[in-house]
């Protein structure tokens, strides 16, 4: 109790009004919340402030949020540590460019050379969006987030909350990407990172590869077709010389590689091993057994195409399967039929395809089954969940390209377990927040 | 929480995609020989020094080629893609914490102590942190994450820019002020879906004002020559608040141990009023009674009571901590020590919590029967009488009841019963 004052200096009527601005200089001079470096790992208490996407407006629940983490920072401060509170901005990637495509009426296109001279539409006009070069389009992106950077510091300070803000960082700044490029170099110089040409969650509206932590799915309005598939042993004993299956993706029928059925399903026994033709298209293909067919599922005999879903891609990769890939990066079906659509009827069919959107294909394919009897009833009316890009509005679709990828499913410390107070405790109850530990790692082997 | 994330792990049936066809992201620091006839050789990838980077290959040329024999048979291409933006901000301990550019700085700060984040980026940011650390560094990035639940508004709806029900943070700053806010956030506990309130909000305010105007209130009673000597306070009901805010303090420090922000600032508010709305009333005649040892005792006590208060504070309302702290003391209450218990403890020198309560239960019965009654607070008692089993306990308070009461006789009678019962006797009706 050494530090008060000589005589007490009590306001007349003290009063909120102001307080904010006051004290933000307040303290940013006196440097109230810098933190000391010259302490040991053991007199500091460090904090992984989560960098906020910078590209739209911040949100009442960040403020709820980053609260909390701030009393836990002046609580510690108060207890004599040296706290080491940075704060970040999250600028790279597609919120960014999507924000600076809207903001400034432009568009990247890589084929374009950079224009030193270039200042951005006076009047941008979104649904015209102007073309430029993509080190126009980051210089953009750079001039937005700095100005994005502003808005959201200003409301960090007026919030109060204790940030060292001499130690900022942008995702997109040179030291960020730095350490982005050198912890990759190193993952891909011990096999932890890898490059391949594999099937794809594909986004065909944002025409980028999307990871299994960015779906979703949508319950989505769709019809299970119910086709004709021919034998070719020549045995007529089940229905008619045909094998019926149902589909709602039809327009993937020139990317069929192989039928498949649960290995116990008597049905279908008989014909493991054996081919059948494709309607319309006449391609031979496999008849194959995988525990993952599900026989109570249609027919109990689905058909395997390049590709449907990620359960073809099992599929594919497991039973070694042909590769017949028909829809390309845009969404839409190729010029090109796939091999083994070789014959003259089956070309032509695939000429009504091409070129054609996915949704469009799918009412030809179905137009030509009419026609060529191969559809069976009328299609069922389903919903179903369909696999999105979270932030995108049309299906995903899986494509074949050149990627990297992490191996994670491999390698991830399946036992390290960060600790956080269990949801939907009542209120009152104590909560352990124990400190992390590592047990051991997960040794199955990466399949992706 | 904790299950989300398990069975996340559990779940993986793949790689981790990290190639994005995009343009404002990370590039990936590799380039591609082609061969003679202009075909990338993609098995033979060249990668950069580490020392060079950042590099953009797609406008710079790997070491051994210069940029015109880009694309050309026998020259190099660069790989167009960029990195997943979680392939940056999985690193985020690595970039604060100055990883291989100051390795004095990281060495003190990592691993982490905290990695707070909301729920719905587990399979994402806290999953892909802790894989880039197991490969980098053998070991986790934080000793604990700290996991916030949503925000919903009013309707208990999740607040999100597709439902189009977000409301924009400073509106509410600038109405309620800084710390209304922030009294409102920490009210939600980790890990719990917390409604846009306003109603909190303006609980938050209320309390912001009502900490300047009690604060000033304590100081002008005590006075700024009053000694904060823990060893001045002699009185049984000063000593028993003391022996109280102990107790809260140490509540308090133990809930933020916890990462319970919501429980240490449920305590201090709980004292905070009954400490304006009892204690001070029942003190503020002695204590402006100088001279006398009760006197200097009431005051010492004040002052280190509201010392204790804006620290407990200070973590949840900084601003008006802050400034009610300037008032009277140098340099800033967030460079201040957080308050000990058992430096309170020493200060009620084995005062009993149990003289606030049952004193302050008197005083209420008395208000309740003026209230009854119809009369002013200031409105003078015939006679009170208080009978329990521990009604010694306010017996020790006598002068400060009789005073804040405006009692002129009180008696105490001990009795069997360990319920306080307390019989007011108001004059008869004047006129």
């Amino acid at each position: 109790m050494t530090n008060r004052s000589r005589s007490f200096r009590v306001p007349d009527k003290p009063s909120l009004d102001g307080i904010e601005a006051k004290w933000v200089d307040v303290w940013d001079e006196s440097g109230v919340y810098h933190f000391d470096r010259t302490k040991s790992r053991d007199e500091i208490f460090s904090i992984d402030t989560p960098p906020p996407t910078v590209s739209g407006t911040l949100h009442i629940g960040h403020v709820f949020s980053y609260t909390h983490t701030d009393t836990v920072a002046r609580f510690q401060r108060m207890r004599g540590k040296s706290v080491f509170y940075p704060m970040g901005w999250d600028d790279n990637g597609l919120p960014t460019e999507r924000r600076v495509q809207n903001y400034y009426g432009v568009r990247c296109d890589p084929s374009i050379a950079y224009d030193p001279d270039f200042s951005p539409p006076a009047k941008p006009d979104p649904k015209k969006p102007l073309s430029i070069s993509r080190g126009n389009f980051i210089e953009l992106c750079d001039r937005l987030t700095v100005e994005d950077e502003k808005v959201f510091e200003h409301i960090w300070r007026r919030l109060g909350l204790s940030v060292d803000w001499r130690y900022t960082y942008a995702t997109i700044d040179d030291d960020s990407r730095r350490v982005a490029q050198r912890a990759f170099l190193r993952n891909l110089a011990r096999g932890e990172a890898y490059m391949s040409e594999a099937p794809t969650l594909w986004d065909v509206t944002f025409r980028t590869a999307v990871a299994q932590a960015e779906l979703e799915d949508r319950e989505r309005p769709g019809a299970y077709h119910r086709i004709a598939f021919h034998r070719t042993d020549g045995d007529s004993g089940t229905g008619g010389g045909t094998v019926q299956i149902e589909t709602s993706r039809p327009e993937l029928l020139p990317a069929c590689v192989a039928l498949v059925a649960h290995p116990d399903d008597e049905r279908y026994a008989g014909l493991f091993g054996r081919t059948v033709r494709t309607p319309v298209f006449g391609v031979e293909v496999p008849v194959k057994a995988h525990h993952m067919a599900d026989p109570e599922k249609g027919t109990g005999i689905a058909m395997i195409c390049t590709f449907g879903d990620v359960t073809d891609v099992t599929w594919w990769r497991e039973l070694q399967l042909e590769t017949r890939p028909v829809v390309g990066w845009d969404g839409r079906v190729v010029t090109e039929p796939p091999q083994g659509v070789d014959s003259e009827e089956g070309r032509a069919a695939y000429g009504r395809l091409a070129g054609a959107t996915v949704h469009t294909a799918r009412e030809r394919m179905v137009e030509m089954l009419r026609e060529s009897g191969e559809l069976l009833g009328e299609p069922m009316p389903i919903t179903h969940p369909v696999k999105f890009y979270e932030k995108g509005d049309k299906p995903l679709e899986i494509v074949t390209t050149r990627q990297c990828t992490s191996a994670t499913a491999a390698a991830t410390p399946v036992s390290a377990t960060p600790c956080w107070p269990e949801a939907g405790s009542s209120p009152g109850t104590p909560r352990t927040c124990g400190p992390v530990t590592r047990t051991g790692s997960r040794g199955s082997t990466a399949t992706g | 929480m904790r299950p989300r994330y398990e069975n996340w792990v559990e779940g993986l049936n793949g790689d981790w995609l990290i190639s994005r066809q995009r343009f404002f992201g990370v590039p990936f620091p590799v380039w591609y020989p082609l061969d003679a006839d202009g075909n990338p050789r993609y098995g033979t990838p060249i990668v950069p020094d580490e020392a060079a980077l950042p590099v953009d290959p797609s406008s710079e040329a790997p070491a051994g080629y210069t940029e015109d024999r880009r694309g050309l048979p026998g020259g190099f291409i660069g790989d167009p893609d960029v990195m997943d933006t979680w392939a940056t901000s999985s690193l985020t301990p690595q970039i604060a914490g100055g990883w291989e550019r100051d390795d004095d700085l990281f060495q003190r700060v990592f691993p982490m102590d905290v990695r707070p984040q909301g729920q719905d980026i587990i399979r994402t940011w806290l999953f892909s942190t802790v894989v880039r650390s197991h490969f980098e560094h053998g070991g986790l990035p934080w000793h604990r994450a700290t996991i916030s639940g949503f925000i919903l508004d009013p309707d208990r709806k999740k607040m999100s820019k597709s439902r189009g029900n977000v409301v924009t943070p400073i509106d509410l700053l600038e109405k309620y002020s800084s710390d209304a806010i922030r009294y409102w956030a920490a009210s939600g506990r980790l890990g719990t879906d917390t409604a846009l309130d306003e109603g909190q909000m303006k609980v938050g305010r209320r309390l912001s004002i009502k900490i300047l105007n009690a604060s000033k209130f304590a100081l002008s009673v005590a006075g700024d020559e009053a000694s904060e000597d823990p060893r001045t306070v002699t009185e049984p009901l000063d000593r028993a608040m003391l022996a109280a805010l102990a107790d809260v303090v140490e509540e308090a420090t133990t809930a933020f141990d916890d990462f319970d922000h919501t429980r240490a600032l449920e305590r201090a508010e709980r004292f905070f009023w009954e400490f304006c709305d009892d204690y001070l009333e029942l003190v503020k005649a002695r204590a402006y009674d100088t001279g006398s040892e009760g006197s200097a005792s009431a005051r010492a006590a004040l002052l280190i009571a509201l010392s204790t208060l804006n620290r407990l504070f200070a973590p949840f309302l900084p601003f008006v901590a802050d400034e009610v702290w300037s008032w009277w003391r140098e340099g800033s209450v967030h460079g201040a020590s957080w308050p000990e218990a058992t430096e309170l403890r020493t200060a009620a020198q084995g005062g009993d919590p149990g003289v606030l309560a049952a004193t302050s239960e008197v005083l209420r019965a008395i208000r309740k029967a003026k209230s009854e009654a119809k009369l002013s607070m200031r409105a003078d008692v015939e006679h009170v009488v208080a009978r329990g089993k521990n009604v010694e306990s306010a017996r020790v308070a006598r002068g400060d009841i009789a005073a804040a009461g405006r009692a002129s006789t009180l008696d105490f009678e001990i009795t069997g019963d360990s319920e306080l019962r307390v019989e007011v006797t108001l004059p008869e009706a004047a006129g």
